[in-house]
């Protein structure tokens, strides 16, 4: 029935209309009696202009509204009604209902508003007295009742007027009349009088304390408006003049000139896309003519015009799509008036550089996360007026929204002087709500504590307000935040408010992405899900193997490891062997997710325009969208967070409790062993711990010498003992090969290799199996590995076999004290461990006690009030853990001096170092027998028994 | 005179233009509304994880269009000579799809009498994407229905969609 464009552009001018609205009735509250003609006359046009509109187009309700609106502003603007608080909130509310209204303008006739026009009918009627004791304070009660109605006395209004009048040209003498008043006013009120008159009463004497009212709401607002029409202008959306300082001519021309026209977006796009190709056309021009410009002199010149204009010509359509933040930020004073209003306290909100422009995507997406957290500086950050009070500090809080640019970049600061954040409470919080553990908590700074609010489930609010808590968290706020290839940030100085600041791309057409090829096809990776690159090799960067994926390795970290071919489901022909040691990868981060990502090459970075995919081909898990390359190649854009849902990935590499992580994920490797696997048949597989090997070698079987009834090598001048398997350990039979590896180690100062015909493999493998079985001399324990039933070597109890001579000159030789009997308390959960430990100590002739967790060992411990010499723990182990035992070991006087060796089978330097750290006095690897027994000699010399 | 002659003499007779073009050894049309363009955009990148039916996708002067492969969707054989290939840019309700095909060969003006819509026994094209069929001299020429085209490939993007989800959620 109604002619749907036309109503489209009703809406669209409505739109526009109200949106100013808002800020205008703050200002006329903020005012007072000093009304500003040309500022009302402003709102009440804009509301003129809806009715007329609605009525038009039959729309009932919403001319139902705006007519009584509009009436109320009449009357204000005929200085026949004095704003105040109460009035000026109820005009907001029919503001915000039309708004509303419009929003859902199909459906708006059928609402109903009767209770909200009799409300603004009742301030018609009642135009001629303020009402401090009237209505809610509550904002967010939007149905107030209507307020008692006083007879009007039109003498007593004029008489107001005059004041006000006078206050306007002679501030001065405005202040005494005014503070009167306000004196006055306060006894009449009720004993229960609501919480907003009395802020405002008191907001208002503090300011009389410091200057007149008019003044300073004279400077706020003009400081305001300025942003706010510098905004505009900078946006070009709407011409309105900002020549003059003065506020009032700037009034008057609001609603003037139209220099500027409605564009769609789509239209926009479309421009953009064009540009870009010109752009490409342009390129692929440049080059061609770049071979024949000796040729034609002319050219040049047209060729840089034609340069020039495009890049002109694609900035000023980049420009198109830009609009000012201060689009935002206007909401922000009307969110501060209520929540000051609701929350009983006194909040100034200021803002800066409204200005500053980003892309319309932006400006619109990051107004809800601006909106917390101005929400949570309000309700968490500003305290009472009383306690602002006690803490000396002025009882007016400020929030301070602050947008400028940076590197490129837009940043926004919310900067409250409120009470900041208490990093104690907050730990407390982050361990009783199991966000962290409490060790971890321990650990960290006050600075990674406060950077807690930000994990998922997380709200320090002690009880929960209607204002902040709503079930929106500032988790939502990062993700919300990060979507948009931004980050957020807070610094929080406890006792003196917080600074939360925000980082946003300018603009998200324009993606920085890194360019990466697999099978030939070209793919791009937004740098923002991108953590490092990395080129495998050497130790600290190498794709293993667990079970059934591939990890990387980095830097002690296990990340997972997914082939691009895969995830993508090409079909390449995988080159196996060589190509582990030469791998590119991409490390990634999707949400708390981290991954490594093997790509065949990393090409280069490209700032790419993200365009959508049609419609048949949306919806594909791996995609993010495409874009078209510099060369005219369209390339697909990947999408971090969908290859972690399609691999099914599961890290747990919470980014804000990443220490924790790593924790945990040591925690899950614990009883892996780095083993080198090898055998001297297809009946006989053998283990070595890897960690006390030193190398492994490949010789010919004839470059080994034989000198005597033993095997050496000459080596490096000298000669390697070579010890055969077959001389300690009982096998069926050694394969004969032509070359056969040596493995060597130490023990005691003496180099030895051990022989092996096969060398299988070196794995991580879990050998928390079974305990010595087989009694056999040599030999740990037996462990399936790789569903073999497989012998692990102990290669210090095997060279002791084959070659006693060397430990009878150490015995008396090295430690005269060797023979005494030291009490040691060991500490690991890995029943293989526990057995070879205890076995070896008991061999040297110590009396070892020993248990499965810390937990059980501290106990034990602190009973025996320091019976033990020397405590030996592992680091990882359930309930208390390694380095948590030395912690309390440590924070116990008795013990300050007791020895403590922590047992690993990890090289991992930072593991190491917060051992060290808590107070371990040595660090040894489990299956290093002489270096364990070394060590504790040390360690014990002159401890007296 | 002879228009109006022809005018009276069929009076309900519509005509309509047909770009027809060959696609392995089948002459293939459709109707000249339909087809925005005809270029040799032919430079297609792969779309992993699409359906079959999609070739990939293409740049358009900035904008990015789906290529579908009608001989992996009629099962017809590759074509021989790729010098010869083209893209023809279908514009449906204002949406663009690419269809590669072997080579266009020219625009016939075909009366919809002349059109018959009960195909007879077109083996070699699938049923149901063909909307006539049109006799010409010496062979006949399969009209597809463009509607129908961009139906399927949606559908099979759909199937493939929840097949993926079955498997990941066997998998598990």
């Amino acid at each position: 029935m109604l002619d749907t464009e036309l109503l489209h552009e009703f809406v669209e001018e409505a739109r526009d209309h109200l949106a100013d609205v808002e800020m205008q009735l703050l200002q006329i509250e903020a005012l007072g009696e000093n009304i500003q003609d040309d500022l009302v006359n402003t709102v009440f046009r804009a509301i003129h202009s809806v009715k007329g509109a609605a009525g038009f187009l039959g729309l009932t309700q919403i001319n139902e509204v705006s007519h009584r609106l509009e009436n109320v502003l009449g009357k204000v603007r005929d200085h026949q009604l004095i704003p105040d608080p109460y009035k000026v909130d109820v005009m907001l509310k029919a503001a915000d209902r039309l708004r509303r209204l419009i929003e859902e303008v199909d459906t708006s006739n059928e609402t109903d508003n009767r209770e909200l026009c009799e409300k603004l009918d009742a301030l018609l009627s009642d135009s001629n007295v303020s009402q401090p004791d009237a209505g809610p304070a509550n904002a967010d009660e939007a149905e107030a009742e209507p307020e008692p109605k006083n007879s009007g006395s039109k003498t007593r209004t004029t008489t107001r007027k005059t004041t006000a009048r006078k206050s306007t040209k002679k501030s001065t003498t405005a202040r005494k009349p005014r503070s009167t008043r306000a004196s006055q006013k306060k006894p009449a009120a009720k004993a229960s009088e609501d919480a907003r008159a009395e802020l405002a009463a008191a907001a208002q004497t503090n300011r009389e304390a410091e200057e007149s009212v008019p003044n300073r709401a004279e400077r706020t607002l003009s400081d305001a408006q300025t942003n706010l029409a510098k905004a505009r202008d900078a946006g070009g959306e709407k011409a309105k003049s900002s020549g003059s300082k003065d506020a009032h001519a700037r009034a008057g021309k609001l609603a003037a000139s139209e220099s500027s026209v409605r564009v769609n977006v789509r239209v926009l796009d479309r421009l953009m896309n064009l540009a870009g190709e010109l752009v490409l056309s342009r390129n692929q021009l440049l080059r061609v003519l770049g071979d024949y410009k000796q040729d034609r002199a002319g050219f040049d010149s047209i060729v840089s015009g034609l340069d020039q204009v495009t890049t002109e010509l694609q900035e000023a359509i980049m420009q198109t799509r830009m609009q000012p933040i201060g689009n935002v930020f206007t909401k922000f004073p009307r969110v501060a008036r209520d929540l000051s209003a609701s929350l009983g306290k006194n909040i100034v909100l200021t803002m800066e550089g409204a200005e500053v422009e980003t892309d319309k995507t932006i400006v619109e997406a990051i107004a809800d996360p601006l909106t917390h957290l101005v929400r949570n500086a309000c309700d968490h950050g500003i305290e009472s007026p009383p306690a602002r009070a006690s803490a000396g500090k002025p009882v007016e809080g400020s929030v301070h929204l602050k947008a400028f640019h940076q590197a490129g970049k837009v940043l926004i600061e919310i900067v409250d002087d409120g009470a900041g954040i208490d990093p104690k409470r907050l730990r407390a919080k982050a361990v009783e709500k199991g966000v962290i553990s409490a060790e971890t908590a321990a650990k960290m700074c006050d600075r990674d504590v406060v950077d807690l609010i930000f994990a998922p489930g997380f709200s320090t609010a002690e009880k929960i307000s209607s204002v902040s808590g709503r079930g929106v968290g500032m988790d939502v706020v990062r993700t919300n935040i990060e979507k948009l290839g931004g980050s957020v940030e807070i610094e929080s100085n406890y006792g003196f408010g917080s600074t939360v600041r925000i980082t946003l791309p300018l603009t998200l057409a324009i993606v920085p992405s890194m360019i990466v090829s697999q099978s030939d096809l070209r793919y791009a990776i937004p740098q923002a899900n991108i953590v490092e690159l990395v080129q495998t090799g050497g130790n600290d960067k190498r794709i293993e193997r667990v079970s059934n994926s591939e990890v990387l390795r980095l830097r002690g970290q296990l990340i997972p490891l997914v082939r691009l071919q895969d995830a993508l489901g090409l079909d390449a022909n995988r080159s196996s062997g060589a190509r582990d040691q030469d791998q590119q990868l991409v490390v990634l981060e999707a949400g708390r997710s981290r991954f490594a990502l093997a790509v065949d090459r990393v090409l280069d970075s490209e700032e790419i325009v993200v365009k959508p995919l049609g419609r048949h081909l949306s919806g594909l898990p791996l995609l993010a969208g495409c874009t078209i390359l510099g060369d005219g190649q369209v390339a697909m854009i990947l999408d971090a967070a969908g290859i972690v849902s399609q691999t099914q990935i599961h890290t747990e590499a919470d980014s804000s409790a990443s220490h924790l992580g790593e924790d945990r994920e040591a925690g899950s490797r614990a009883e892996l062993q780095r083993m080198v696997l090898l055998g001297c048949s297809d009946q006989d597989h053998f283990a070595v711990s890897m960690d006390v090997v030193s190398r492994i070698e490949r010789v010919a079987v004839g470059s080994i010498d034989v000198v005597g009834d033993r095997q050496v090598l000459p080596y490096r001048g000298g000669t390697l003992s070579l010890l055969n398997i077959d001389e300690v350990v009982a096998v069926s039979e050694v394969d004969p090969t032509d070359a056969v590896f040596v493995i060597v180690f130490r023990v005691y100062g003496h180099e030895v290799g051990l022989i092996t015909p096969h060398l299988n493999d070196i794995c991580d493998c879990d050998i928390n199996l079974s305990d010595d079985a087989t009694g056999q001399p040599g030999v740990a324990g037996v462990s399936i590995i790789n569903d073999r039933t497989t012998r692990i070597l102990d290669l210090y109890g095997m060279t002791r076999i084959a070659r006693p001579e060397w430990f009878e000159q150490r015995e008396p030789g090295e430690t005269p004290e060797e023979r005494r009997t030291l009490k040691i308390l060991v500490c690991e959960d890995s029943p293989f461990f526990r057995n070879f430990i205890c076995k070896t100590l008991t061999e040297e002739g110590h009396a070892v006690t020993a248990f499965e967790d810390g937990q059980q060992g501290w106990e034990h411990l602190s009973e025996s009030n320091s019976q033990f010499d020397l405590l030996l723990t592992d680091v990882e182990m359930p309930v208390l853990d390694g380095i948590g035992l030395t912690k309390r070991v440590r924070a116990d006087e008795r013990f300050q001096q007791l020895p403590i060796v922590a047992l690993t089978s990890l090289s991992n330097d930072a593991a190491r170092q917060a051992g060290l750290d808590a107070g371990v006095s040595d660090y040894q690897v489990k299956m290093n027998k002489p270096e364990l027994l070394a060590t504790i000699d040390r360690l014990t010399k002159g401890t007296s028994r | 005179m002879s228009v109006a002659t022809e005018m009276t003499n069929e009076p309900q007779a519509k005509t309509i233009q047909i770009v027809t073009f060959r696609c392995g050894d089948v002459t293939l049309g459709i109707d000249i509304d339909h087809v925005q363009e005809i270029n040799r955009l032919l430079n297609v990148t792969r779309v992993p994880g699409a359906s079959e039916m999609i070739h990939g996708a293409v740049n358009l002067r900035g904008e990015v269009v789906t290529v579908i492969d009608l001989h992996r969707i009629l099962q017809l054989a590759p074509s021989a000579k790729p010098e010869r290939c083209r893209n023809l840019i279908l514009n449906v309700g204002n949406e663009r799809i690419g269809v590669l095909v072997d080579e266009v060969s020219d625009i016939l003006t075909a009366s919809e009498d002349d059109l018959s819509h009960r195909p007879g026994n077109v083996s070699a094209v699938d049923r149901q994407f063909i909307d006539s069929v049109y006799l010409r001299e010496d062979h006949i020429v399969v009209i597809l229905d463009s509607q129908k085209l961009f139906n399927a490939i949606e559908h099979d993007a759909e199937d493939e969609a929840t097949l993926a989800a079955d498997q990941k959620l066997k998998s598990k």
